[in-house]
């Protein structure tokens, strides 16, 4: 696995709004290491195949913690909250729990998220200023359809019975079918949640690829 | 049947009290206790933030099938239409929904207005109009509704009348079989019978023939013995004294003669008391040979006697004894005397037999 760094100047963030700008700046002037990075896998995993594969599922989490705090720019604050970690695990500090020690990282950066935005909006600015992304929803519902056909025909054809009646019944018909569906695999009803879950993901996956193709 | 439901009534199990914390989390409803709890869980645990994924998926489902509350789905769409990955996510569940929709009974339509987080006005039917029966009939006038009401009911009936007629034919057929079953049955006793009577049949006819083949041979004996000149049966007298008598008490010893014989037995009385005597052999083991035979006395030069011929083929090599009794007029047996012999074994010829021996 290889480390691609964003050693552009946005990319450190201060750990407190409230300290001194003379800190600031030498906290920004931190850039992550190749080094520094290697140390991160050695306490995510003694194998840096599986410690790779638990850096991928930390930053996942993190994006959806902001995601789900409600911050924007959540891949940005993820890798913010990673340099940190990373530094302080480079600059020696003994980390028992990463995990939790990762947890309280992101809580501090999402709080200071927060009151960055409670900043701008007092300065009348709007955050998200999406683009006009105004386009003929009937083309891009089209070659929405023809990428999800296409991406499930590339499942095997028991994946595909599954997933078709798994999302095919309504509200309390959806329920008891559910769980019909799970004693006909002979697995609990959250094992199927998961798997097709799993297969949603994947084919979520195969659809965002197809329409980049497409585009 | 899900374990949440059990005899009409609902019950909320763990993993739906876990799906409802994950929903109100996404929804941001939680306090902020409840949601550290929440992250610590997910960041410690993959399989519990598997779990919060799961619960976005239906989280997007159910707001694309419009089975969100109004304040629900408010807080979706400012808390998540923003983010470019959910909307993404909208769209790819609508396409489900489209897709999986194509195959069942109903057609959802999505409907693709461009959805703003910021809109707080909601309309019920704003993102997905689902087709139903019942709202589809509520639509149609009166007069259609009416006709389509009769129809149905006229469905119903007819089909109501078809199951009593089937129920009724199963019955019948059911009887039917029932009494195939005991013609079969009694079809099968009777050739059974058939068989039986057959053997008997069998049988007789081959005794019948026996019977036939025995009668011409014994015929041809007769035609054989009618061709011969008469003779005389062969008589062995024997002379029988009481014992202890003029006989000396040795028992009259006689050899079975090799042809058929007559045994004339002798049997001389002690006093002559009664006009009519009743004579019984029988062998040593009581086992009766023949009698009682009435007897009267004749006069011999031995005095009064009782002679009874019998065949030799009664006998067989054995002790005997001849046992008197008188007859009193009034036909009352009195026994008066006994008397013994022995019959011994095959004579080479009929003239070497023994007599008795006083």
């Amino acid at each position: 696995m290889t480390f691609a760094f964003d050693s552009s100047p946005g990319n450190g963030i201060s750990d407190d709004a409230s300290e001194s700008n003379l800190e600031s700046v030498q906290k920004q002037r931190w850039v992550p290491t190749q080094k520094a990075f290697d140390k991160l896998l050695q306490q995510l995993g003694t194998n840096r195949e599986d410690a790779g594969k638990e850096y991928e599922i930390l930053r996942v989490k993190l994006v959806r913690f902001f995601e789900w705090r409600g911050c924007d720019a959540a891949d940005l604050r993820a890798d913010q909250t990673i340099d940190r970690v990373m530094r302080r695990i480079d600059e020696g500090q003994v980390i028992s729990n990463l995990m939790g020690y990762v947890y309280g990282v992101a809580k501090r950066v999402s709080k200071e998220v927060i009151r960055e935005n409670e900043r701008i909006k007092s300065l009348d600015i709007d955050p998200l200023s999406p683009a006009n992304t105004e386009q003929s929803a009937s083309e891009e519902n089209d070659r929405r359809l023809a990428c999800f056909d296409e991406c499930l025909a590339t499942l095997s054809a028991d994946v595909r019975e599954l997933i078709i009646n798994y999302y095919q019944e309504e509200k309390h018909a959806k329920i008891i079918g559910r769980q019909q569906l799970a004693d006909q695999l002979g697995i609990p009803l959250n094992a199927l949640r998961i798997r097709v879950h799993r297969i949603r993901k994947t084919l979520e996956e195969c659809i965002q690829n197809c329409l980049a193709q497409h585009a | 049947m899900p374990d949440a439901i059990v005899r009409g009534r609902t019950f909320v199990t763990e993993d739906q009290n876990k799906e409802s914390v994950s929903k109100e989390y996404l929804l941001r409803t939680l306090t902020e206790t409840e949601m550290t709890r929440l992250e610590e869980k997910y960041f410690a645990n993959h399989e519990a933030f598997e779990q919060l994924e799961i619960a976005e998926d239906e989280l997007v489902d159910a707001y694309v099938r419009n089975n969100l509350s109004s304040e629900e789905r408010m807080r979706f769409e400012k808390n998540f239409l923003a983010l470019p990955r959910v909307a993404r996510r909208v769209a790819f569940a609508k396409t489900l929904v489209h897709a999986t929709s194509r195959s069942s009974a109903y057609i959802p339509q999505v409907i693709d207005q461009p959805i703003s987080a910021r809109e707080q006005s909601i309309s019920s039917d704003r993102v997905v109009k689902t087709w139903s029966w019942k709202s589809a009939f509520w639509r149609l006038p009166f007069l259609q509704r009416a006709a389509f009401a009769s129809v149905v009911l006229v469905i119903f009936i007819g089909g109501l009348l078809l199951f009593v007629d089937w129920l009724r034919l199963r019955q019948e057929t059911r009887q039917l079989a029932a009494a195939r079953d005991m013609l079969r049955q009694q079809n099968q006793e009777l050739l059974a019978q058939k068989d039986r009577q057959t053997s008997e049949s069998d049988r007789l006819a081959e005794n019948l023939k026996t019977q036939q083949q025995e009668t011409a041979r014994l015929n041809e004996q007769i035609e054989r013995n009618l061709t011969k000149p008469p003779q005389a049966a062969l008589e062995v007298p024997i002379l029988l004294f009481v014992s202890g008598s003029r006989g000396g008490g040795a028992n009259p010893r006689v050899k079975m003669p090799a042809t058929p014989s007559i045994f004339v037995l002798q049997i001389v009385l002690e006093a002559n008391e009664y006009q009519r005597y009743a004579v019984t052999i029988k062998t040593a083991d009581e086992r009766v040979i023949s009698g009682p035979h009435e007897l009267k006395p004749r006069a011999t030069h031995e005095g009064k006697v009782l002679v009874w011929k019998l065949s030799s083929t009664r006998f067989t090599p054995n002790d005997y004894i001849v046992t008197v009794s008188g007859i009193t007029p009034s036909g009352k047996p009195e026994e008066i005397a006994a008397y013994t012999f022995q019959v011994s074994g095959n004579a080479s010829s009929p003239k070497n037999h023994s007599q008795h021996k006083p």
